[in-house]
């Protein structure tokens, strides 16, 4: 697995030197005009153009007829591409973190409070987000393969997201007239997610939250991966 | 005699194409060669093989251990050359190696190199850059690093100048020498499989035509060459019939019963070269499905 995980790093590396390169003047310009919420959504955009970049080269080299011809099972090849998006998924949440802690030193801030990045609720809204897209998107690539399997992700991302602008509409809505914590989060893309994040930090605290979410994010890859096994047990090339 | 390779009652059904009941064995220390033409089922084989496929029906043992089981296990223990070998091309010769290199706990890096530097394939280029013929240098060299037993080629030849072609076999036939590994080759070059296989197994139709050593295939397997009016005395043993406004050239798997029946007579019977049963088996099997065809049909599936 880790030897799987080496793999797409290695044939990603370039794609997130170029990546990196686009990133970086986005980060400056956002933190400099103090949008915040554009930001997140550029680094989980980020995470999901190395995992995209990484799989169109596999894609292109018919690289699942060479790794499921090598000495690794399609169980061990599931779980190394589960770690790989998740790597995206860090490497992702630290340069959103970095950049945003470079660009404050560089431009400073711009008459706002604590940025995103340094919220309980974006950090952990960050992961969620990442968590929660690789849970619909594995089994959409296991079960199709990257072309249909994309357009089928796409397809069911769409309502997914849908429901939760408008979840965000209806219900922070209500919440920024009432002066609910955490409403301000109904200002960006997004906000239902951490909303509710900020609402069990409330309610839990920060470890008692921290624990649920993880143990939330864990359930949803486990469930994930092993449909994807599953699927992808009975692919042929 | 130890076999490397079993493979009994092999079943896997495509629209519009089903291999059926295939069966073979290739003991250790042997080469061989997989011959039929286009879309007999030599691919599908392989890609069963190896487990990108799975089997509908039958089973295949490699090194002794079910591959529906043990695939991961097997494929250690395989080295494989595809026809096309596909790579990450954005890498160089030496960065897909290093990629390679650990999944394989046999690996050998200093092996590698040197195999290398034999086939001159510069270890910091990359692979994008590299020829067709470069690539499959390139997969015979990922393939020999890591102490296979059982090398499987498929079409590894196609693509390749004639020297290095040369080369390949002879470095094959050294490959089996300590007696403990074995080659199972695909190939539509049959002047391949005559200079170094041991053993050839025919596919047509997804059906088995025959699986012998290769003397077996030259002492049984003949052309029988001879005038028109003498071909419906010989229609029982020819499995293949090709005919001309005045003669008949025809293959047969009982040479000796057609040099009896025609002994005395105007007729030539000589020795067949893979590329004949190829060519009259697959006319036969032609003929045999449009309702034109002439002799016995191959695909009987006998294995000897």
């Amino acid at each position: 697995m880790i030897g799987l995980l080496l793999k797409d790093l290695k044939v990603g590396a370039l794609f997130l030197c170029l990546i990196g390169l686009i990133y970086l003047p986005i980060v400056v310009q956002f933190v400099a005009f103090g949008h915040d919420a554009p930001l997140f959504l550029a680094s989980i955009a980020l995470a999901a153009s190395l995992v995209a970049s990484v799989l169109a080269v596999e894609w292109r080299v018919d690289a699942d007829r060479l790794l499921c011809s090598l000495p690794v099972s399609r169980t061990s090849i599931v779980r190394g591409r589960c770690l790989a998006i998740l790597a995206a998924g860090a490497i992702s949440l630290v340069l959103w973190v970095c950049g945003g802690l470079v660009g404050d030193v560089l431009v400073g801030h711009v008459g706002r409070g604590t940025p995103l990045w340094a919220t309980f609720e974006g950090l952990v809204g960050f992961c969620l987000t990442i968590v929660g897209l690789a849970t619909l998107f594995m089994p959409c690539y296991f079960r199709f393969g990257i072309g249909k399997g994309s357009a089928i992700f796409a397809l069911l991302l769409i309502p997914l997201a849908s429901a939760e602008a408008w979840g965000s509409v209806l219900v922070l809505g209500g919440a920024s007239g009432s002066a609910s914590p955490g409403a301000a989060a109904a200002t960006v893309p997004g906000g239902l997610v951490r909303y509710v994040i900020s609402q069990a930090q409330q309610e839990l605290g920060a470890v008692g939250a921290l624990a649920l979410f993880t143990l939330a994010g864990a359930v949803l890859l486990w469930a994930s991966v092993a449909l994807s096994i599953r699927f992808y047990e009975n692919r042929e090339f | 005699m130890d076999q490397i390779l079993e493979v009994r009652g092999l079943d896997k059904s495509y629209a519009g194409f089903a291999l059926r009941g295939v069966s073979f064995s290739l003991p250790r220390g042997y080469i061989m060669g997989l011959i039929g033409p286009n879309g007999a089922g030599k691919t599908t084989i392989i890609r069963l093989l190896l487990g990108l496929a799975r089997p509908d029906g039958g089973e295949i043992r490699a090194l002794g251990l079910d591959i529906s089981t043990n695939g991961a296990i097997v494929r250690s223990r395989i080295g494989f050359v595809h026809e096309a070998p596909s790579f990450y091309l954005h890498l160089t010769v030496a960065g897909l190696a290093s990629i390679v290199a650990r999944f394989y706990p046999h690996w050998d890096a200093t092996v590698f190199r040197r195999l290398a530097s034999e086939f001159q394939l510069p270890l910091g280029k990359r692979v994008y850059a590299l020829s067709r013929g470069m690539r499959t240098k390139l997969a015979l060299a990922l393939a020999l690093s890591h102490d296979a037993e059982l090398l499987v080629l498929d079409e590894p030849t196609s693509g390749l100048d004639p020297v290095f072609r040369r080369e390949l076999l002879e470095r094959l036939a050294a490959y089996i020498q300590d007696g403990n590994r074995s080659v199972l080759f695909s190939t539509q070059i049959t002047s391949d499989l005559e200079r170094v296989a041991d053993y050839i197994t025919f596919i047509q139709g997804g059906q088995l035509v025959f699986s012998t050593t290769r003397d077996e295939v030259k002492d049984r397997w003949g052309l029988v060459k001879g005038g028109l009016e003498l071909l419906d005395e010989g229609r029982r043993f020819f499995r293949g019939i090709e005919t001309s406004a005045f003669s008949f050239t025809a293959v047969t798997d009982d040479v000796e019963a057609a040099r009896r029946r025609f002994a005395g007579r105007e007729v030539v019977v000589e020795r067949a070269s893979l590329e004949d049963l190829m060519f009259y088996l697959s006319r036969a099997r032609a003929g045999a499905a449009t309702g034109e065809g002439e002799g016995s049909p191959p695909g009987r599936g006998r294995d000897s």
